[in-house]
């Protein structure tokens, strides 16, 4: 199942960040330098006993680059960049949920981004599932669920 | 002819996207109108003409599915066409959008031509009900 996941997570997460971000990014299978982004967008998902959540780590670099090509505007504004995130994590749940709950048992709920510290401390003593280079930044996938939600 | 358009999303980011495609697309827009669910969208609908609408599934408070209800009991608001824009791929969720009177589906992530492409397929058809000729 974890294989699946993975394979999932990778496959929506290039996607989405080509599509509608027109950015390209390369597999890090053999993982990366540590350092957590100071952005961290959270996506709930709940359903059939469980309680899951994805989390997405951007550098500063990154979220700005990703609202600007997003937007098509040179400059963001900083709650601009967090709206931003929030619909990225919201595309990449999304797709994730209807790539692996064909039955519509499982729902999203409310993309949330955290920064700074708050950012640090969503994915303090997790393992990344998945890690992408992306123009030389890192995008760190991080995945959390448990029984009986 | 010029049509008046709604953009229902939580996201102002997602909402400004949208926007700018419809307006780099060539279309003869008139308005182009803005709310942040299904309830805010039912408000900016009280007080204002609507040709057609462009909706997110997934808000807080009222979500597309529940606007699209509203939508379908009122004579004046169930002729507006609805196309959907969403990252839910469920086949049941898009079948129940489609049941209760979505004219068309787009998947996010999506590209510009995509939302153009619907818009036009959808408000030729409306066109071609509305004059009897092709669009």
């Amino acid at each position: 199942m974890k294989e699946i996941l993975v394979r999932k997570l990778k496959e929506v997460t290039s996607e989405v960040l080509e599509t509608m971000f027109y950015l390209v990014p390369e597999d890090l299978e053999g993982g990366s330098p540590r350092g957590e982004g100071e952005y961290v967008a959270e996506i709930p998902i709940e359903g059939s006993g469980t309680k899951a959540a994805i989390y997405l780590s951007f550098s500063s670099n990154l979220a700005e680059q990703m609202a600007a090509n997003f937007l098509a505007e040179g400059e963001v504004s900083p709650p601009m960049i967090i709206d931003v995130l929030k619909e990225a994590a919201n595309m990449v749940g999304g797709n994730l949920v209807s790539a692996l709950d064909k039955r519509g048992k499982w729902k999203l709920g409310l993309s949330q981004v955290y920064q700074g510290v708050e950012a640090y401390g969503m994915v303090i003593g997790l393992e990344p599932i998945c890690e992408f280079d992306v123009d030389g930044e890192i995008l760190r996938v991080y995945a959390t669920g448990r029984r009986g939600g | 002819m010029s049509f008046n358009v709604l953009i229902v999303d939580d996201s102002p980011s997602m909402r400004q996207v949208i926007k700018k495609v419809i307006q780099i697309s060539g279309f003869d827009v008139g308005e182009l109108l803005e709310a942040g669910n299904g309830k805010e969208a039912l408000e900016v609908l009280s007080s204002n003409w609507v040709d057609v609408i462009l909706s997110d599934i997934h808000m807080p408070e009222m979500d597309g599915i529940e606007m699209l209800r509203r939508l379908s009991e009122e004579d004046l608001w169930k002729r507006i066409p609805v196309i959907m824009v969403s990252t839910e791929g469920r086949e049941q969720v898009i079948e129940e959008a489609k049941r209760l009177g979505a004219k068309g589906y787009v998947k996010k992530p999506f590209n510009p031509e995509q939302i153009k492409e619907i818009l036009m397929s959808v408000m030729g058809k409306e066109y071609e009900r509305d004059t009897g000729q092709e669009a």
